[in-house]
């Protein structure tokens, strides 16, 4: 049955039936679930939240074909390890922004392109998103990320360095930010 | 899901589906900040017009689809199964009713199997498929005439004949595959058989 299972999400690739493509990895921090569109990565999820809920999410806002396909996500899988080895600095993949609209996509590309082991402030992101009044909207743009770690929203602080808020709790928050080197200063 | 006389009420098997699928998707709690328009944690608030992810799908009734599958073609169990779940991915979007999934997939699985055997003519199943089966339907192996006049009967008539003699389901499933009371599917499979006799006598 698993091999039928296999081939029938490689077929439905082959015919474009396949729209979004999960699998669920292993990270420090617990199981992480991973799904991509035919554009790239569409969602990471931390393990604090129920894989079974977002896969419906994930049915309701992009399309119901959503097959558990491992293969499809293998690059995705390699490049995490590595980061969480601290042996990758940068993210090389195709990301999928559609779950983010407006503003809240603006923050994303924005932090997007925070270097590795550096960070920055809810209100510059504000600002480098085209508002910066909009502090507080920046902060639940982070929050509501839909590709944390790759698009590393950790790396956003509080005016001041408190650590802010963080989907997978503050203790991962802070582990992502030590594995880069970005805390050592106790702050 | 006891099934007296043989007639069990499609209600009965539909409301224990439909709690099942409840079941499996209570929320748990834990992701009160975010945001959803369908559901809250800890109710039985499943949309059943929502269509769940395709996964949902496999991981609950593939294997019935390939036993109903394997008894109908045997050896070209495999094959059908592919095209069953392809038709159904291709179709699946734009289905307006998520309540009976499984009788939509065997529905779609019992037409495969009937491609199959219009495709390769009169073809002994395999033993091990043979003897597993009710003898009745063994006796009747489908032969090209008999399918092709199956064929040619009315929808509801032909989708019972052929979920009770290619997919080898029994009657209470037949009635949730169709999507009607008990009482309709004995009467669809009752026409079809009568109307089969004649043309074939």
């Amino acid at each position: 049955m698993k091999a039928s299972l296999q081939r029938l999400a490689d077929r439905a690739a082959a015919e474009g039936l396949l729209d979004v493509a999960y699998t669920t990895t292993d990270s420090p921090f617990g199981s992480l679930l991973l799904a991509a569109t035919p554009r790239g990565l569409v969602r990471v999820d931390l393990p604090a939240y129920d894989p079974g809920e977002t896969l419906e999410e994930l049915a309701a806002r992009i399309s119901p074909r959503v097959l558990e396909a491992p293969a499809r996500l293998d690059e995705v899988r390699r490049q995490l390890d590595l980061y969480f080895d601290g042996k990758l600095t940068e993210f090389d993949l195709p990301l999928d922004w559609r779950l983010s609209k407006d503003f809240r996509r603006r923050v994303l590309r924005a932090i997007d392109r925070i270097p590795y082991g550096e960070t920055r402030t809810y209100a510059e992101m504000a600002r480098r998103a085209g508002n910066e009044r909009a502090v507080r909207a920046a902060g639940t743009a982070c929050g509501a990320n839909p590709i944390p770690i790759v698009v590393p929203c950790h790396r956003v602080l509080r005016t001041g360095g408190a650590l802010g808020g963080y989907g997978g709790g503050l203790p991962m928050k802070e582990a992502l930010l030590e594995l880069e080197g970005a805390r050592g200063d106790g702050r | 899901m006891d099934a007296v006389g043989g007639w069990p009420s499609a209600f009965a098997l539909m409301s224990a589906y439909r709690q099942e699928v409840r079941t499996h998707r209570v929320g748990s709690g834990k992701c009160g900040a975010r945001t959803s328009h369908f559901r809250a944690p800890g109710r039985l608030i499943h949309d059943l017009t929502a269509l769940p992810p395709f996964q949902t799908l496999l991981d609950e009734h593939s294997a019935d689809v390939m036993a109903v599958l394997r008894g109908a073609v045997g050896g070209g169990a495999e094959d059908c199964f592919q095209e069953t779940f392809l038709a159904a991915l291709r179709a699946y979007p734009k289905l307006g009713d998520a309540g009976n999934l499984r009788g939509w997939l065997l529905t779609i699985a019992h037409r495969k199997a009937i491609d199959h055997h219009r495709a390769n003519g009169r073809r002994p199943l395999p033993l091990a498929a043979v003897e597993e089966e009710d003898p009745r339907a063994t006796d009747a192996l489908p032969d090209d005439e008999i399918w092709a006049t199956v064929g040619a009967l009315p929808p509801k008539q032909r989708a019972a004949v052929a979920l009770r003699y290619a997919c080898d389901l029994p009657h209470a499933e037949i009635a949730a595959a169709l999507g009607c009371s008990p009482e309709a599917a004995r009467r669809s499979l009752h026409e079809g058989m009568k109307r089969l006799r004649k043309e074939l006598t």
